[in-house]
C-alpha cells in the first residue's frame, strides 16, 4: 500500500524539503497545505494517510490541526508527526497531550524522519 | 538635581521651596524646548522603524526565493545523477550477460572439430580479449557507488536549507519587537499631540517561533525523545 503523506507548513521550503526527504527515504505519494485549516479542508476533500505538520503557522496552527483531527470522527485515528523549530519541554509536553503520533525538531535529517515515521508505522496499522 | 527633578520638587512643595509661578514658569520655558526636542527624535526615530522591518522582510523573502531556486537546482541535480546511476547500472549489467555470452561462444567453440577450430581460431582469440578483466569495465561498480555519494550530498545541501525557515522565523521575531518599540514610541509620541495610534506596520497575524535555533548536533531532538519516553511512560 503506498502511504499519502498530508505535508502541511507555511513555509514553502520546508514543505519541499520535507518531500524531497520523503522521497528520498522511499515514499512517492504527497499532497501539502500551508496551514492547519488548508490541511484539515483537504483531509476532507482528498484524503490522507499520514500528516506531517509544522507547529507555528497562520490561521490554524499544527497544535489545532492535531486538536482539530483528534476530535474529528473521521480522522480521529489519522497518523499525525509533528515537525518544528519549538523543542522546549513544555512544547513537546503539549504536542504529546494533544496526542501527536511522534515529534521532530528541525533542523532534521532523512534518518530521523525515516526513525520516526518507521516508529509510528509499527505503531499504527499502515505497513509501507 | 536637574530641571524634571526640581519640576517635581517645585510642583509638589512650592512653599517649602521659597518659589512662586514666576519661578515655575521659568522652568517650564526652559523645559518645553527640550520636551520639543525630545518628541521631535522621537517621532523621527519612530518613522524610521517601518523602513527598517520593511527592509528585515525584503531581506527574508530574497533568502526564500534564492533558497527555491537552490532547491530547483539540487532536485535537477540529483535527478540527472539518478539517470547517469541508472544507465550506468544498466551498461554493467548488460555487460556482464554480454560476458556471458562470449564464455558461452568460446565454450561452443571448443564443441568444434579440430579443422572448424583452426579456421575460428583468431576468432576465438579475439573473443577471449573481450572476457578479460578491463579495468574500465570494472570501474562502472565503483562509479555508481561514487553518483550514489554524489546525490547523498546533493540531499544533503537541500537539508542545510532549513536554515531558511529558522532564520525567517527569527527575522519575524525581530520585525515583531521592533513593532512593539515603534508602538510604544507612537504612544509616547501621542500623549504629547493628541494623535491616534497608527495601525501595526507588519502582519500581525504570521506565526512564528522566535526561540527558533538552527542547531545540527542532535541535542534538541534528543531532549525530546527523552520527554517523549517519559511522558509515554507515565501516560
Amino acid at each position: 500500500m503506498a502511504i499519502k503523506f498530508l505535508v502541511v507548513d507555511d513555509s514553502l521550503t520546508m514543505r519541499r524539503i520535507v518531500v524531497n526527504a520523503l522521497k528520498a527515504i522511499g515514499y512517492d505519494s504527497f499532497i501539502e497545505a500551508a496551514d492547519g485549516k488548508e490541511a484539515f479542508g483537504k483531509l476532507q476533500t482528498e484524503g490522507a494517510d499520514f500528516v506531517i505538520s509544522d507547529w507555528n503557522m497562520p490561521e490554524m496552527n499544527g497544535l489545532e490541526l492535531v486538536k482539530t483531527i483528534r476530535t474529528s470522527t473521521e480522522f480521529s485515528d489519522l497518523p499525525v508527526l509533528m515537525v518544528t523549530t519549538r523543542g522546549n519541554k513544555d512544547d513537546v509536553i503539549e504536542a504529546m497531550q494533544a496526542r501527536v503520533n511522534n515529534y521532530i525538531v528541525k533542523p532534521f535529517t532523512p534518518q530521523a524522519l525515516k526513525e520516526k515515521l518507521d516508529h509510528v508505522l509499527k505503531s499504527t496499522t499502515l505497513v509501507k | 538635581m536637574n530641571n524634571s527633578d526640581l519640576l517635581v520638587e517645585i510642583i509638589e512643595k512650592p512653599v517649602a521651596h521659597g518659589v512662586g509661578m514666576n519661578h515655575l514658569l521659568k522652568v517650564l520655558k526652559d523645559i518645553m524646548p527640550m520636551m520639543d526636542e525630545i518628541k521631535n527624535t522621537v517621532e523621527n526615530t519612530s518613522s524610521n522603524i517601518p523602513k527598517a522591518s520593511q527592509q528585515l522582510s525584503t531581506v527574508s523573502q530574497a533568502t526564500e526565493n534564492a533558497t527555491i531556486e537552490i532547491l530547483d537546482v539540487v532536485d535537477d541535480m540529483g535527478r540527472r545523477i539518478e539517470i547517469v546511476e541508472t544507465k550506468l547500472k544498466a551498461i554493467d549489467t548488460e555487460l556482464v550477460q554480454r560476458n556471458t555470452l562470449v564464455k558461452k561462444i568460446i565454450e561452443a567453440i571448443d564443441t568444434f572439430s579440430d579443422e572448424q577450430k583452426s579456421v575460428l581460431t583468431s576468432v576465438k582469440n579475439d573473443l577471449m580479449l573481450l572476457t578479460e578483466p578491463s579495468a574500465n569495465c570494472d570501474a562502472i561498480g565503483g562509479l555508481c557507488q561514487e553518483l550514489s555519494d554524489v546525490r547523498g550530498l546533493s540531499m544533503n545541501i537541500a537539508m542545510s536549507l532549513q536554515v531558511q525557515d529558522i532564520t525567517s522565523q527569527q527575522i519575524e521575531g525581530v520585525r515583531h519587537m521592533i513593532e512593539s518599540v515603534r508602538t510604544q514610541l507612537a504612544n509616547a509620541v501621542g500623549r504629547f499631540d493628541g494623535k491616534e495610534l497608527e495601525q501595526p506596520m507588519i502582519d500581525t497575524t504570521k506565526s512564528f517561533d522566535s526561540d527558533a535555533k538552527y542547531t545540527t548536533d542532535g541535542s534538541r531532538q534528543e531532549d525530546a525523545d527523552s520527554i517523549i519516553a517519559q511522558f509515554t511512560n507515565t501516560h
